[in-house]
């Protein structure tokens, strides 16, 4: 039945065609007596394709005869106007193809238009219009040229938004549009605005990291507690360090634990707990799992729990901004154990390393760690 | 629970598919320059994203067409259709094709980029049909006007003028020159204009003056240092000659001596066989007969078999 209209529909369509090629006068009413007004809107954008200029006289007679109410006519009629440099004809079109076309193509062809004029004033109302009937014909990534169009306008976040009133569905593609611009600074001030909708936590997440890995801690530190939903770090207040109950999976961004990818070392998440099982083929020196931390100019203890196989030494260490500290002694019981971080201050890294000692093989063992937390010590005379 | 941290990687990845997405897209485009107008009946891709009927152009945005071909208005004057399925990279100047099949009409300066080839028109009112073939190969069809293709060092490897078809493929490594066509004498230097690529070289090496007259094919290397005389774009320094001809071909002779602009064409007539292959500037060319210029695949059918040699 549907290929049966469907080759109905593509013959009608060819035929229409035959007969506006042979020309003369009466060829646009002979094509559209073959094809009737069902087709008339494809026909003229076949034409409009393939041969605007002759496209014109058929488009003309469907808008004026055949369909006024043919808002793609109207709006190829506007684009052949366009074309040849006539605007006031093609926003004539293009404004008739709005008034019999509530639905979006109207809209956004006009905010499109409006745009490529450098018309402001009339360029608004088309583009929060064209928003507002998005929503249930595009993706959120979809409104991307809608926005750069918004963008060419409008550099200022706020002022930009205010002409959307506060729509959170173009809130969150704006932000989204501004952190892939890599425009951190227009993106901060519009992820703060939107830290109560977890939907967006992805994003905010997203661009804490940005943040940090652009050297802005500061910026990135009230994104990433908004989001990250684990108690928040509070870095100026001595508590920097993240997920240090490793009750969630290392999201290996931000301020989270990095988990490095490493042949000869396998590590495993498990509630409250990471797991490395070292198989004797890694590195004689790598980083096993590293955490950015932003440290005050005070005294820091790490403590934490963990235990080892049977090897007489572990090779394990902790280190910040790869000082090391000493080795971590085996033990196959769970044991409590402290690094005394040293001394620095601003952004650095918390690391858990191994290194392959003097004179020893490199060790096949399992490590395990659990309750990391990091204090501020009084330490005497420091 | 137990979790993989590679998988966990992974997991997270998964949590960011737009942002990934768009992450990828970098660079600010708010200040890109506008270039024009795409429409299509339906919708495209624009930039990743996708779009309903029209849009804004912006100085290089990637538009990928989907079941339908859309068409591009650009600010230059140029006209140019994307087929369906297809993909290309749009600049005000220029479009770099990256999948499927183009077509361009009142090219005047605008020029199209395929494989490392640059098609560029002659003649204000060219228009042309491009198409990504299988393997390395690119299609040209000239519908009108006159194209001259270049290699990405910039050499001329082919003229077409209305009517010619051919099919382009950069070489990999450095490609002897290999060429057809009549050997002629000017001006004391020996000059032969390809049959296949309408390309006229001025040809040195021993043993050319026997030649002189016949149809020959001629291997050899470009001498890209070397300065041809002002009839040639290149100089071949040759390694071998191959008579095709017992006699002299006066006829051949004389179309390559007013220019050589109809010499593929006529000796199509004459025999030649459209399966001549050329080797010049590293991108070996063979006429095609009929291909796109007959196939007229702009209709919003996706590209079929590919032409056959």
């Amino acid at each position: 039945m549907c290929f049966g209209f469907g080759a109905l529909w593509a013959l009608r369509l060819a035929a229409a065609e035959t007969v506006f090629r042979q020309g003369g006068s009466e060829s646009p009413q002979r094509a559209m007596a073959l094809q009737g007004t069902a087709v008339a809107g494809e026909f003229a954008q076949r034409l409009a394709d393939r041969d605007p200029s002759r496209a014109r006289p058929i488009l003309d007679y469907i808008v004026q005869v055949v369909n006024p109410r043919s808002s793609a006519g109207w709006i190829e009629l506007g684009q052949l106007d366009e074309a040849e440099g006539d605007s006031t004809g093609a926003e004539r079109c293009f404004l008739q193809a709005a008034a019999v076309d509530h639905q979006y193509l109207p809209a956004w062809t006009l905010a499109n238009f409006y745009f490529r004029r450098g018309e402001p004033e009339q360029f608004w109302p088309w583009a929060a219009r064209a928003a507002s009937l998005s929503a249930d014909r595009l993706a959120d990534s979809d409104l991307v040229p809608l926005l750069r169009l918004c963008d060419g306008f409008e550099a200022d976040p706020e002022r930009l938004l205010a002409h959307f009133a506060g729509a959170r569905r173009i809130q969150a593609a704006y932000l989204r549009f501004l952190i892939a611009e890599s425009r951190l600074d227009d993106a901060q001030k519009v992820a703060l605005k939107m830290t109560g909708d977890h939907s967006n936590d992805p994003y905010l997440i997203d661009l804490a990291d940005r943040q940090l890995r652009a050297g802005h801690p500061e910026s990135a530190v009230p994104l990433w507690n908004a989001a990250s939903g684990l108690p928040a770090i509070e870095p100026a207040r001595g508590r920097p360090l993240f997920n240090g109950e490793l009750t969630q999976a290392p999201m290996n961004l931000g301020f989270d634990w990095y988990v490095m990818r490493l042949d000869g070392i396998e590590p495993t998440w498990r509630p409250g707990e990471l797991v490395f099982d070292i198989l004797g083929s890694q590195p004689e020196r790598c980083v096993m799992l590293e955490q950015a931390v932003y440290l005050i100019p005070v005294s820091f203890r790490l403590r934490f729990d963990y235990k080892t196989g049977g090897s007489p030494s572990s090779g394990i260490h902790w280190a910040l901004n790869s000082e090391e500290g000493p080795e971590i002694a085996p033990s196959p019981d769970w044991r409590e154990a402290a690094f005394d971080l040293p001394r620095a201050k601003g952004m650095s890294t918390l690391q858990l390393i191994y290194r392959r000692a003097p004179g020893t093989a490199r060790i096949e063992e399992r490590i395990e760690i659990r309750r990391l937390i990091l204090e501020r010590v009084a330490v005497p005379g420091r | 629970m137990l979790l993989r941290l590679h998988t966990v990687e992974s997991t997270i990845a998964a949590l960011l598919p737009v942002i990934l997405v768009l992450g990828n897209a970098g660079v600010a485009r708010a200040a890109a320059p506008v270039i024009g107008t795409v429409a299509a009946r339906g919708s495209f891709v624009l930039d990743r994203a996708t779009v309903s009927g029209n849009a804004t152009l912006f100085e290089g945005v990637t538009v990928e067409t989907k079941i339908a071909s859309s068409r591009m208005d650009l600010a230059s004057g140029a006209r140019v259709s994307l087929a369906a399925e297809s993909r290309a990279k749009v600049y005000g100047d220029h479009l770099v094709l990256e999948r499927g099949e183009g077509q361009w009409e009142k090219a005047a300066t605008y020029h199209f980029e395929a494989r490392g080839l640059t098609i560029q028109p002659e003649t204000g009112y060219a228009s042309a049909r491009v198409a990504l073939a299988g393997g390395a190969r690119v299609e040209l069809a000239v519908l009108s006007g006159s194209f001259r293709v270049l290699n990405a060092k910039g050499m001329l490897v082919a003229n077409a003028t209305a009517g010619r078809s051919l099919e382009l493929e950069p070489q990999v490594g450095d490609a002897p020159t290999k060429l057809t066509g009549t050997l002629r004498v000017s001006s004391g230097h020996y000059l032969l204009t390809d049959e296949t690529t309408n390309v006229t070289v001025e040809l040195t090496g021993p043993g050319l003056a026997q030649d002189s007259g016949y149809r020959v094919e001629v291997t050899g290397i470009t001498d890209a240092a070397g300065t041809p005389v002002s009839d040639a774009s290149h100089l071949v320094r040759v390694s071998s000659v191959k008579r095709l001809g017992k006699s002299r071909d006066a006829a051949g002779a004389a179309a390559a001596g007013k220019g050589g602009a109809a010499g593929g064409a006529a000796s199509g007539g004459a025999g030649i066989s459209t399966t001549a292959i050329a080797i010049i500037g590293g991108v070996a060319a063979a006429a095609t007969v009929g291909g796109l210029a007959a196939a007229g695949k702009l209709t919003g059918q996706p590209s079929s078999a590919p032409i056959s040699r």
